[in-house]
């Protein structure tokens, strides 16, 4: 409604500098308002659905398919407790802290989770690894 | 005798009707000019998935224009159609008759050529919003919701289009009648920095501009790296390009899910004009974000989004004739092109400049360049440069926040100038 009525507005100008200038004004003010009001919306349902998921906790579920680990750190009370499921030691987390900071640059980080990146099997592996054998780069030397 | 008669009309007919006799000067440049195109693309490759097509397009059509021809009906005497088919009578003819001052005239059609039918995809804006789906399933908005606030810098490069838009007008000062107010608006819209972006604005306001806006487009888009660094430079201080930005939060899998909907919501909402576009983008992205439609997603980031890309291109690139693109006005559009990326990139900077200052130096303003969409190139553009600076400072994730914004951005800033001059 609002931007039909200044089309019409700009459309009837005859000067063509006064359209010009509906134009920029118009187009700018209209593409911030815009996405100001997205980054609004993202910020509130953000919120939300932050607030929504960290409610309750869940507990893990028994199978967790065996392929993901996570170290999750828990502030409560200013303590911090880390659970850590099977295979993940306290060393290991502390490795990946230290290279995660080296790489960054930046010490004023926390690692909330780690997760093991393939989803494949022992059987897939071996598999993989049989097939991009022949095109290593080291045997192209 | 007869039989060599015979053979000398068939190669003057041949003659005749080749390209030899029939191309100007104007489509032999184009020939020229398409074959730079060919080099840049597969040499250089510089944006080689659109320029090479297009610069095909171009070639081709410049040697053979028949076949951007449009479909046309002959109207042939009845008793000329007659003679010539004996096996045919007035009942059983099959095409119209026209009575035309006491004459029969048949009204015989003939089809287009491949690239007239192929365009109409381009014309009636279907494949701009195809492309937009292809690219809304292989983008990750994830960087923009963990930073909303770069949806400014994505807004603050498209001033670029605006004040472009008041510089074709200025031109009517200089060259009286240059350009329309439609036709600023379609060159304007190259500093979106978006090809399928102005190419839909151009067939909307200016479809007689679309060859040259689309060269331009596409051309400076290959040329980002070349373009955005001395500007960036030039606008920015040493210890504003060191910044070294924080991690941003992790994004979580429903956020991403709600996030093409409620920006469909918002833009169809309130700039009715931008939903083709916008919406075609969200719609691919959520087919990414819901991880149930894996086969349509799959689809439309590969074979829909390359089969769109290979209409789109050649039938763009067949646009550029010689008589259509040898004129005053590509210079105009070529320079007007310039000054709309230059600008872009300056007010993303400058943009972030004063989100410098506002957040106590927490924000690089080399993520503001940015903001012109160019999808991935910017941002890779604006990590290049801060890496110059300070070798482990990587900003690619938060250059990608303004750049994904950029693309938001520009459909908004097209949905704009649609409402106001379409």
């Amino acid at each position: 409604m609002f931007l039909s009525t200044l089309a019409k507005t700009a459309q009837g100008t005859e000067n063509i500098w006064e359209l010009s200038l509906n134009v920029l004004i118009t187009g700018i003010v209209v593409v911030f308002a815009v996405l100001l009001l997205l980054i609004l919306l993202i910020k509130l349902y953000s919120t939300i659905v932050y607030k929504a998921q960290n409610r309750a906790p869940k507990a893990p579920k028994g199978g967790n398919d065996g392929n993901v680990a996570q170290a999750a750190v828990i502030q409560n009370n200013g303590a911090m407790a880390v659970a850590q499921p099977q295979g993940l030691t306290d060393e290991l987390v502390a490795v990946i802290t230290a290279a995660a900071v080296a790489c960054m640059g930046n010490s004023n980080i926390r690692v909330t989770g780690i997760r093991k990146r393939t989803t494949r099997s022992e059987w897939s592996d071996a598999a993989l690894r049989e097939n991009v054998q022949p095109f290593r780069m080291g045997d192209w030397k | 005798m007869s039989i060599l008669q015979g053979f000398l009309d068939s190669i003057v007919y041949l003659f005749n009707t080749s390209g030899l006799a029939t191309l100007t000067w104007q489509n032999y440049v184009m020939v020229g000019v398409a074959c730079v195109l060919l080099f840049l693309a597969i040499k250089k490759q510089y944006e080689p998935l659109l320029l090479l097509p297009i610069a095909f397009g171009m070639l081709i059509v410049n040697l053979f224009p028949g076949i951007m021809g449009a479909p046309s009906t002959e109207m042939i005497p009845l008793t000329e159609y007659l003679a010539s088919h004996p096996d045919v009578t007035e009942a059983t003819i099959g095409y119209p008759i026209t009575t035309l001052e006491g004459i029969q005239y048949v009204n015989y059609p003939h089809n287009g050529g491949l690239f007239y039918y192929l365009y109409q995809g381009v014309k009636l804006g279907i494949y701009p919003p195809l492309i937009f789906l292809g690219i809304g399933a292989m983008t990750d908005f994830g960087p923009l919701i963990s930073n909303p606030k770069s949806f400014i810098l994505g807004a603050a490069a498209q001033v670029g289009i605006f004040i472009t838009f008041i510089g074709a007008i200025g031109l009517n000062a200089l060259f009286p009648g240059m350009f329309t107010p439609e036709q600023a608006g379609a060159i304007g819209i190259i500093g979106g920095a978006d090809g399928p972006t102005a190419i839909y604005v151009a067939t909307k306001l200016a479809p007689e501009l679309l060859g040259p806006i689309a060269v331009a487009a596409y051309s400076y888009m290959a040329l980002v790296p070349i373009i955005q660094p001395p500007i960036m430079k030039a606008l920015t201080t040493k210890k504003e390009r060191s910044v070294v930005m924080e991690v941003t939060r992790p994004v979580s899998k429903l956020e991403k899910i709600l996030f093409p909907i409620i920006v469909t919501i918002v833009i169809a909402l309130i700039l009715p004009d931008a939903a083709p576009l916008v919406g075609m983008l969200m719609l691919g992205n959520l087919f990414k974000e819901s991880g149930v439609v894996d086969r349509i997603f799959k689809t439309a980031q590969n074979e829909l989004m390359n089969i769109v890309t290979i209409f789109l291109g050649v039938t763009v690139g067949a646009t550029a004739t010689g008589q259509n693109f040898l004129k005053p006005q590509t210079l105009g559009i070529i320079a007007l092109g310039l000054l709309a990326f230059c600008m872009g990139t300056a007010c993303g900077v400058l943009f972030g400049k004063i989100m410098y200052v506002v957040t106590g130096g927490k924000v690089n303003p080399l993520i503001g360049s940015a903001g012109v969409s160019a999808v991935p190139m910017a941002a890779r553009v604006a990590n290049k440069v801060g890496q110059q600076e300070n070798p482990a400072n990587f900003l690619l994730m938060h250059a990608m926040g303004p750049n994904v914004a950029g693309v938001i951005g520009s459909a908004v800033a097209a949905g704009v100038l649609l409402s106001i001059l379409g």
